[in-house]
């Protein structure tokens, strides 16, 4: 209800007036003990005068306990302290004072809020030490205290908290500067570009190549061959900047620098997702050095085929003009021997012998020559041979011959089929078959062939019961003309074996011999499974 | 005070050489009392006359109090020095009756010289 | 304007070096190491612009302040460029990790250094002239040094210029040197007071 506003003066009477004697004491009693500060007052001669309910309470000693007890006697410790002497100039020169926590710790011994027990043996104060004039009893002293333990507290997890971040920022600024140092040290450039064109170089070589003094057009290159940019307009980079073939998965490109260096560089991207965007990283690395060995050996590579081609054009001239006069020299020496055997004396029959002997063994090495210098001239186009129905062709060809006994020619297992010219490989196995039964006793002559598969190659070996070779000839019988027997021991051109190792050569294997005196001797071809890029027909 | 003193002060400030001259003098109104305003002249000083007392202020520029009452009582032995300071830390202090140094806590005062010179007499 | 004489000047230098004197070694005592405090030397101007604080204007300093009053009256205060209180209260504190500012209780403890050196310098000049003086509680200020007296425009006008007394205090620690000022800006008929109780003391004392 609200109360007529004509009568305020009546009932603006306090019914408490602090005039009245007894009141204001009992006020200002109760205001000090209420208080959420600790309110001690000293008289003139340093005793306590007043000491309200929170000193009480903190300190554990009742009013009672400590009025008129000087600090020092109430507690002992101080004497000499901060506190005393800040009290001394008080009461002496009237000189406020204030005492801090961080500068005095605990400077009263008074006991944290439960709260705090744990980690302060001593609640953390802050003093105000006030001189306090009065017209009676000269000038008195007040400490003022409070309890800043929070504070305290707040600041230690403050400069914890600081500390932690600091050495936070200290190691990630430590681990970035080593991942930058890192990337600033490699020899690739590097690059990243996200999926809406930008392209930042990463590095000091990729600021080169592609900075302001690098090669302006290495930026669209390098979008170009970056896949899902398709809303940003790419134009082709002009073709003599690619140097491979996109499908074959090595990119390899070239950067012109304003300096007029032409750089080649192989190119290689990979990605990363981040803030749900592609990003790609690529890594440009500089292969002049590599392009320069690429080079260098293409440039030997042609030179060693010109040479190459030119010997066997030259084998070839030569053994295809020698046979025109020889077969002149053959028929007749023949057409002598048929005419003229044995009507002469032995001496002339025995001459005859010979100039045959001599013209066949002749026609023989100037076939051979003509044949290997075909196995270069007139090889034909890779197919799959199965070495089953080869061999069965050359065991047919030799009991067609009858130059082998009947089943000296033993075949384990099936045999894998090969890539190659079947011609070639036919002649090779046929020269080694043939090889084994010439060098063993004809009665019990044996040729084995069997083969064994290595991951990456066929091994097929031609094993034989001959007379063995001896190893210091191992590295030199598949060179041309090597004959490490006479004439008459074993029939032969000295061709044979050279015939087998440029077959093998051209088809990208290794024929090799393992034998000893006497213990026969294991042919052994090695043609690979997949065949090299560059033992191609056409190369050879 | 029958015997016959002589008193070196040494102090940079005027003021604190007058004051600590007039508190010796109103007690011992015969004694010898001569100042210097820094150590160096001190030296100079102690080279012709020597001193029963020699009053030394800590903080002076140049060599300070101390330094100059190490010197002075390797050569005189039997003479009082005393160091003069505000500075009533335990170090130096420390190091004053270590050297053999007396040691008087600034201000100066009339009745802190006049006991400090009696309580100096009758020890002799 | 201010003519005091050699013997004058030195009387006052002489009692702030005893008051200083008795504050260092007071902080040395809390601080548990060595603290000395000298006062190389003591100017009067009559213009804050006149002093070494107002050449850098812009530059914060902190300051701890108490007004005085008695026979003579004015504001004691002692001021220092933020970074060299900062140093300070860290030695003194020998704090493990610095913040960049003041925290509520180094600016605590900066007062409390302030306020004790403050008492030494009021309390030495007071005991020795024997005149008592009222000190307040000390204030922390933090400022441009430009602005740093709150100089009321209409005193200026009306002739009653304050006259700084300017302290040059070096505080010598263990691990550094820290420079500072104690600036006592009195109206002029305070210093005339002060000056008259000075010589006052000289007669009596020198008879």
């Amino acid at each position: 209800m609200k109360k007529p506003s004509s009568k305020p003066q009546k009932d603006a009477t306090p019914s408490f007036d602090l005039d009245r004697e007894g009141n204001a004491a009992e006020l200002f009693a109760a205001l000090l003990d209420t208080a959420d500060t600790g309110l001690v007052a000293l008289a003139p001669d340093r005793t306590v005068c007043h000491w309200n309910q929170w000193m009480q309470t903190r300190s554990g000693l009742r009013a009672d306990e400590v009025l008129g007890k000087a600090l020092h006697d109430i507690f002992p410790e101080t004497r000499m302290g901060r506190v005393s002497l800040a009290i001394e100039d008080c009461l002496k020169f009237g000189m406020p004072a204030v005492i801090s926590p961080s500068l005095n710790q605990g400077a009263l011994p008074l006991s944290p809020l439960p709260q705090f027990a744990a980690s302060f043996d001593r609640m953390e104060q802050s003093i105000r030490v006030h001189p306090i004039k009065t017209k009676s009893n000269g000038t008195l002293c007040s400490l003022i205290i409070r309890d800043v333990t929070l504070a305290v507290q707040r600041d230690r997890l403050l400069r914890k908290q600081a500390a932690e971040l600091a050495e936070l920022v200290t190691q990630s600024k430590r681990s970035e500067d080593r991942t930058k140092a890192i990337l600033q040290n490699t020899i690739d450039a590097i690059l990243v570009a996200s999926d809406d064109g930008n392209i930042e170089p990463l590095n000091s070589r990729a600021q080169e190549l592609c900075g302001p003094d690098g090669d302006p057009e290495l930026r669209n290159i390098i979008r170009f061959l970056l896949p899902d940019s398709d809303h940003i307009a790419i134009t082709p980079p002009p073709p003599n900047r690619l140097l491979t073939d996109l499908g074959t998965g090595v990119i390899e490109v070239l950067a012109l620098t304003k300096t007029g260096r032409s750089v080649p560089l192989e190119v290689a991207i990979s990605h990363f997702s981040a803030d749900q965007r592609y990003h790609y990283i690529i890594t440009l690395r500089d292969i002049s050095q590599r392009k320069r060995h690429e080079m260098e050996i293409q440039r030997t590579m042609a030179e060693l085929e010109r040479s190459n081609s030119e010997l066997e054009q030259f084998a070839y001239a030569a053994s295809h003009d020698l046979q025109e006069p020889l077969r002149m020299v053959s028929s007749y020496t023949q057409l002598i021997a048929r005419r003229y055997e044995g009507k002469l004396d032995d001496t002339a029959d025995e001459f005859i012998h010979y100039a045959v002997d001599g013209t066949q063994r002749m026609q023989r090495m100037i076939d051979d020559l003509l044949t290997l210098s075909r196995v270069g001239r007139h090889g034909k186009p890779f197919h799959p041979v199965p070495l089953d129905d080869l061999f069965d062709a050359i065991v047919a060809n030799f009991k067609r011959a009858g130059s082998a006994p009947e089943g000296n020619i033993i075949r384990e297992d099936h045999l894998p089929t090969v890539m190659g010219d079947a011609s070639q490989l036919l002649l090779l196995f046929q020269n080694l078959v043939s090889n084994g039964l010439k060098y063993s006793d004809p009665q019990n002559g044996r040729v084995r062939i069997f083969s064994a598969d290595t991951p990456n190659s066929h091994r097929i070996f031609v094993e034989d019961n001959g007379i063995g070779i001896d190893p210091q000839y191992h590295e030199t019988i598949f060179e041309i003309f090597k004959r490490l027997h006479g004439y008459g021991d074993y029939a032969g051109t000295g061709i044979g074996l050279a015939i087998c190792k440029k077959i093998t050569d051209r088809h990208g294997g290794i024929l090799s011999v393992t034998s000893n005196v006497g213990e026969g001797s294991t042919f052994c071809v090695e043609l690979p499974k997949e065949l090299p890029i560059v033992a191609t027909s056409e190369s050879m | 005070m029958a015997q016959q003193r002589s008193v070196l002060l040494v102090d940079d400030s005027k003021f604190a050489r007058l004051l600590v001259k007039a508190f010796i003098s109103s007690n011992f109104t015969d004694w010898e009392i001569d100042e210097a305003e820094d150590a160096s002249k001190a030296l100079e000083m102690v080279e012709g006359k020597s001193y029963d007392y020699l009053l030394l202020d800590f903080n002076m520029p140049g060599m300070n109090g101390l330094e100059l009452g190490e010197q002075l009582r390797g050569r005189f032995p039997d003479s009082v020095i005393a160091l003069l300071t505000a500075n009533i830390q335990q170090e130096i202090q420390k190091k004053a009756a270590n050297l053999g140094l007396e040691f008087l806590a600034k201000p100066p005062t009339e009745e802190k010289m006049r006991d400090f010179i009696l309580a100096q007499e009758a020890s002799r | 304007m201010i003519d005091l004489s050699e013997l004058e000047h030195d009387t006052i230098s002489e009692l702030i070096n005893i008051g200083v004197g008795r504050a260092a070694s007071s902080l040395s005592e809390m601080v548990e190491q060595p603290v000395e405090l000298t006062v190389p030397r003591i100017t009067f101007v009559e213009r804050f612009s006149d002093t070494e604080l107002a050449k850098a204007p812009t530059e914060v300093v902190s300051a701890v302040s108490q007004t005085f009053d008695g026979p003579f009256k004015g504001e004691a205060m002692l001021v220092f460029p933020e970074e060299r209180s900062l140093e300070l209260v860290r030695s003194l504190l020998k704090v493990e990790v610095p913040l960049d500012t003041l925290t509520d209780l180094e600016q605590e403890a900066l007062m409390e250094v302030g306020n004790i050196i403050l008492n030494a310098c009021l309390g030495s000049i007071s005991n020795v002239l024997g005149e008592p003086i009222n000190c307040s509680m000390p204030s922390f200020r933090k400022r441009e040094s430009r602005s740093l007296l709150d100089v009321d425009q209409a005193e200026l006008n009306a002739g009653s210029m304050p006259v700084l007394m300017i302290l040059h205090v070096q505080f010598m620690l263990r691990h550094n040197d820290i420079d500072g000022y104690v600036l006592f800006v009195m109206d002029l008929d305070s210093i005339q007071m002060l000056r008259e109780l000075v010589r006052r003391f000289l007669a009596n004392s020198l008879g």
